[in-house]
C-alpha cells in the first residue's frame, strides 16, 4: 500500500511526499521574475537562476504537476498565459531521487524530497490551472537551511527551461 | 539669559588655520580598490543599486565580502534578490555554479559546483562567510571557464553585461 511520506516534526505532521504524483510525471514552475534568469558564461545566454528554485511562504515551492494538468486538459502552452519570462520543468523522479553526494555527506543523506498537491486558491481564475497546482517539498519545513541549499542542486542541474510557446524545452543545467 | 557653552565659543573664536585636523590613513585595500583595476569588482558594484527586495545590511554585506573577494580576473558576478529579503551573488558556466547568500535572516550560504556538476563546497553559517572558501571557488570556477571558453569576457559585454 502507498503511503505519503510524513515527518512528525513540531508536533504537526509536515506530509512532503504524495504517491499519487507519478514519477514519471513533470512539475512545471513559472518564472515571473527577471531575476529567475542569469546569465551563463559558458554557454553565452540566460538560463534558470537560483533565485527560481527560492520560495518566500511556508508551504513550500509552487508548481504545476503535469498529470494533474492531463487530467484537467490543459497544456503546458497554458502555463504561459500566467509567466513572464518562461518555464522551467523537472521530472519528479529527480526530485525523488538521492541526493548526488548522499554517500559520503551526512546533511545530504538526511535530505529526501517529495511533491504533494495542493489546489490553489485563487490565482489564476483559470479552475483548471488551480486544480493542477501542487508544491515541492523536502523533509523539513522552509527554509530548511542547510537542507534547501543542497537540495536545490537538484533542481538546477536537472531542470529544463522552455522560454515560450515558440520555443522548445532545452536542459538548462547541462550543457 | 542664554548662556553660551565656553568651550564651544572659544571653538568658535579660534582661527580656523590653527585648528587640528585628523586624517585617518588609508587601508592598503582601499587604495587598492581607488587605484588597481578591477574589472569584476566594477561589474559587481554597478549591479548593487539594481538589487530590489534584498535588505540593505544583506547589500551592505555582500559589498564587503566582494570588495575582499573579487580580482581583476576573476569571472563576473549575478546579483539578484535571494526572494527572501537576503542578496544573492551567483556565477553560472554550463553545469558549474557558484551561490552565495547573504541572508541576516536565515544565514550565509555558499554552493560550488564544479565542472562536472559535482558539489564540492556547501556550507552555511560562519563557513559559508569565510571569503577564503569563496575566493578559492571563484579561482576555479573562472580557471575552467577560462580553459573551456576563453572568450567569456566579451561575450558577457556582448550581451549587455546583465
Amino acid at each position: 500500500m502507498l503511503c505519503a511520506k510524513r515527518m512528525a516534526i513540531d508536533d504537526e505532521e509536515w506530509v512532503y511526499d504524495d504517491p499519487a504524483v507519478p514519477s514519471d510525471a513533470y512539475v512545471h514552475r513559472r518564472l515571473n521574475d527577471k531575476q529567475h534568469l542569469v546569465f551563463d558564461d559558458e554557454m553565452g545566454r540566460f538560463v534558470i537562476s537560483i533565485a527560481a528554485y527560492r520560495y518566500v511562504d511556508a508551504d513550500g515551492l509552487s508548481v504545476y504537476v503535469s498529470s494533474e494538468m492531463e487530467k484537467n486538459r490543459i497544456v503546458d502552452d497554458t502555463l504561459f498565459e500566467y509567466c513572464s519570462y518562461g518555464l522551467a520543468r523537472i521530472q519528479v523522479s529527480i526530485i525523488r531521487s538521492p541526493e548526488p553526494g548522499a554517500p559520503t555527506d551526512p546533511v545530504a543523506a538526511q535530505i529526501s524530497g517529495g511533491v504533494i498537491l495542493r489546489e490553489a486558491e485563487s490565482f489564476p481564475e483559470d479552475e483548471r490551472v488551480r486544480k493542477s497546482h501542487g508544491l515541492v517539498r523536502i523533509h523539513v519545513r522552509p527554509h530548511g537551511k542547510p537542507f534547501w541549499p543542497l537540495f536545490r542542486h537538484k533542481l538546477i542541474q536537472g531542470s529544463e527551461y522552455r522560454a515560450s510557446v515558440h520555443d522548445s524545452w532545452i536542459a538548462a543545467g547541462a550543457v | 539669559m542664554t548662556t553660551l557653552d565656553v568651550s564651544y565659543t572659544a571653538s568658535l573664536t579660534r582661527p580656523r588655520q590653527m585648528r587640528a585636523v585628523r586624517v585617518a590613513p588609508k587601508s592598503a585595500s582601499y587604495v587598492a580598490s581607488k587605484t588597481i583595476r578591477n574589472r569584476s569588482l566594477d561589474h559587481a558594484l554597478r549591479q548593487m543599486n539594481d538589487i530590489h527586495g534584498a535588505s540593505k545590511a544583506s547589500i551592505d554585506q555582500m559589498r564587503v565580502y566582494l570588495r575582499r573577494v573579487l580580482t581583476d580576473e576573476m569571472a563576473y558576478a549575478s546579483l539578484s534578490n535571494d526572494g527572501n529579503g537576503g542578496t544573492l551573488a551567483q556565477w553560472r558556466a554550463g553545469r558549474s555554479y557558484i551561490a552565495f547568500e547573504v541572508n541576516t535572516y536565515d544565514g550565509d550560504s555558499l554552493v560550488y559546483a564544479d565542472a562536472t556538476g559535482q558539489i564540492i563546497i556547501s556550507s552555511v553559517g560562519a563557513d559559508a562567510s569565510d571569503p577564503g572558501r569563496l575566493h578559492v571557488a571563484l579561482q576555479q570556477f573562472t580557471e575552467d571557464l577560462t580553459a573551456r571558453k576563453p572568450e567569456w569576457r566579451a561575450v558577457r559585454e556582448a550581451h549587455g553585461n546583465r
